[in-house]
């Protein structure tokens, strides 16, 4: 079983993709890390990642953070499956926990962007289909809408109102009603 | 820079210094701006996802642009699953109606919700829901004292899709006729989870099998979990020899059951755990390995502290694949692909000791009472705004 894996991690650390960007630079990284991509891991699958992927969509300053994001968490789920086998063992619990606490430190770190990049982190993720990381992003927009009144968002947002008058007010009335 | 380890001329390290504040300059400039109004319609509902649905119906997302206000309220996807538990609280506190926002929300799936859960409700919410999400899969009622028994079984009926089923401290459903219409109407439940309030009638012995009879007829269950039922040996035989798909069986605080050998032997291939008390005892009968963490010898199993049991899996549904990590939790439910974890004082809540009075002393009606009063109570003293 040991041996199996470490064949199996030296055959990872073998394989090694090229992510190019939109404005052309070319990212090397490890199987394990691009395949927290779906859309990566079916081009993986489907044999076409001779030569580099191109991400048409993804521009080298957002695809250097969603690779930073995906090398921290590939190795969470590689210590993931690898801890398995060993559940009676209590120790493991302990480093389990040390380790989640350091990702989540991580994801907040990771977080602390502007407007635009997270946007554009967003846009990414989807594209590139890495669920952790869309639920990160998404969950931190919706996170700061909480409690929020529409003008507020507007303005954090920087949202142009779009709505008429009188639309504004069937919202405001819909959204009120609860509290007659 | 490669030229800084090279002796600089003074006219190198003077052109460096002109290009210096261009530089800084240009990294200050801020980013160009995106707008959030045209992010796509499915990225916008992934987002409102994580509102969750009181801040979706009432707070300022749905007023912010057209294409907010459009995924906010024409998308019932965004209602599939509509989970209000412990909004109950905060609302009352606001001044909210919750029984309206609850359903509004289901309106707003238009048909399509699909797993529905609540810590309040009446008759009406029942009737509410059997008319409006009668596809129903899942339906966990909590702590909704205002159901009545009657009112229950009219409406069950109507739920035919459920596959995930939980009545927890809902004293005006509790009776085995309940459980009955259950079993008669939902002919693919999967998962049942039963727990009554404390009452001083459990320790006392009264040993009653009418509800175990009427949920062995529930023969699709996958897994059941009952929380301090009367039922005896004899019941749970009855379950145990009547639903053959039985992975997963959870008692807790079940005083008239005796884990023997031979109810042992009878559930071999089922995963066990009970409770008594404050003590756990688990089993894993089909490898004849006990996982105890019982501090009581009164089982004779192993007395280590061990979150490391191996809890199997539900074939069917991938139930209970990760739960090594639930040292926390006392409670979690599983549903669309997710685990939702849930905290112990979920279920046992603050109003158990208000008012001075412990509420296992006093009688079902009493302690309804007592409960309704002291949690607005309670609201007013520690709940935040919404």
């Amino acid at each position: 079983m040991a041996s199996a894996g470490s064949g199996d991690e030296k055959a990872a650390a073998a394989a090694m993709i090229t992510l190019i960007s939109s404005d052309n630079e070319k990212f090397e990284v490890t199987e394990a890390t691009a395949t927290l991509s779906q859309t990566i891991r079916h081009m993986i699958e489907d044999g076409c990642t001779d030569g580099g992927v191109p991400l048409p969509n993804v521009t080298s300053k957002i695809l250097a953070r969603v690779i930073e994001y995906c090398k921290k968490h590939a190795t969470a789920a590689a210590g993931e499956e690898g801890s398995s086998s060993s559940f009676s063992d209590a120790a493991f619990l302990e480093v389990d926990r040390a380790f989640l606490e350091e990702l989540e430190e991580f994801d907040d770190a990771f977080l602390e962007v502007d407007r635009a990049t997270l946007f554009d982190l967003i846009l990414a993720a989807n594209y590139l289909d890495i669920k952790g990381l869309l639920n990160l992003t998404c969950q931190k927009v919706a996170d700061s809408v909480k409690g929020k009144t529409p003008e507020q968002i507007r303005e954090m947002y920087n949202i142009v109102n779009d709505l008429t008058p009188e639309e504004e007010a069937e919202i405001r009335r819909e959204t009120q009603w609860a509290f007659e | 820079m490669p030229s800084s380890s090279s002796p600089a001329t003074r006219g190198q390290r003077k052109k460096a210094q002109q290009r210096l504040p261009l530089k800084a300059f240009l990294s200050l400039q801020p980013p160009p701006e995106r707008d959030w109004a045209e992010l796509p319609l499915d990225l916008i509902c992934y987002v409102f996802h994580h509102l969750g649905p009181v801040e979706l119906l009432i707070g300022g997302a749905a007023g912010v642009c057209r294409s907010w206000c459009h995924a906010a309220r024409d998308e019932p996807e965004l209602w599939r699953h509509v989970d209000m538990r412990g909004y109950a609280t905060r609302c009352i506190r606001s001044h909210v109606p919750i029984g309206a926002l609850v359903r509004a929300a289901v309106r707003l799936g238009a048909g399509q919700c699909e797993a529905f859960w609540g810590d309040t409700g009446d008759d009406d919410l029942i009737s509410f829901l059997a008319e409006q999400a009668s596809s129903l899969k899942s339906l966990r009622l909590i702590s909704c004292y205002n159901i009545s028994k009657e009112g229950f079984a009219a409406e069950i009926t109507k739920f035919s899709m459920l596959e995930e089923l939980e009545i927890s401290k809902c004293s005006g459903i509790v009776s085995s006729e309940s459980l009955e219409a259950i079993a008669k109407s939902c002919p693919r439940l999967k998962h049942f989870r039963h727990i009554k309030r404390k009452h001083s009638s459990l320790s006392t012995g009264k040993k009653k099998d009418g509800e175990a009879l009427a949920i062995s007829g529930m023969h699709e269950l996958r897994s059941l979990e009952l929380y301090r039922n009367h039922l005896t040996n004899k019941g749970l035989t009855m379950i145990l020899d009547n639903c053959v798909h039985l992975d997963l069986l959870i008692i807790r605080e079940c005083p008239n059951v005796t884990m023997d050998g031979a109810l042992l032997a009878k559930c071999a291939r089922v995963m066990i755990v009970t409770l008594r008390g404050d003590h756990y005892a688990h089993y894993k009968a089909s490898s004849s390995y006990y996982y105890n963490t019982s501090k009581s010898d009164d089982w004779g199993w192993y007395s280590d502290w061990d979150w490391g049991w191996d809890w199997g899996q539900c074939p069917t549904c991938d139930l209970f694949r990760t739960i090594r990590r639930m040292g926390d939790y006392e409670y979690f439910w599983y549903w669309g692909g997710h685990f939702f974890y849930e905290e112990l004082q979920d279920y046992e809540d603050y109003s158990r000791y208000l008012n001075g009075v412990y509420v296992t002393d006093l009688d079902d009606e009493q302690e309804t009472k007592i409960v309704a009063k002291s949690e607005r109570r309670y609201l007013k003293i520690n709940t935040g705004s919404i």
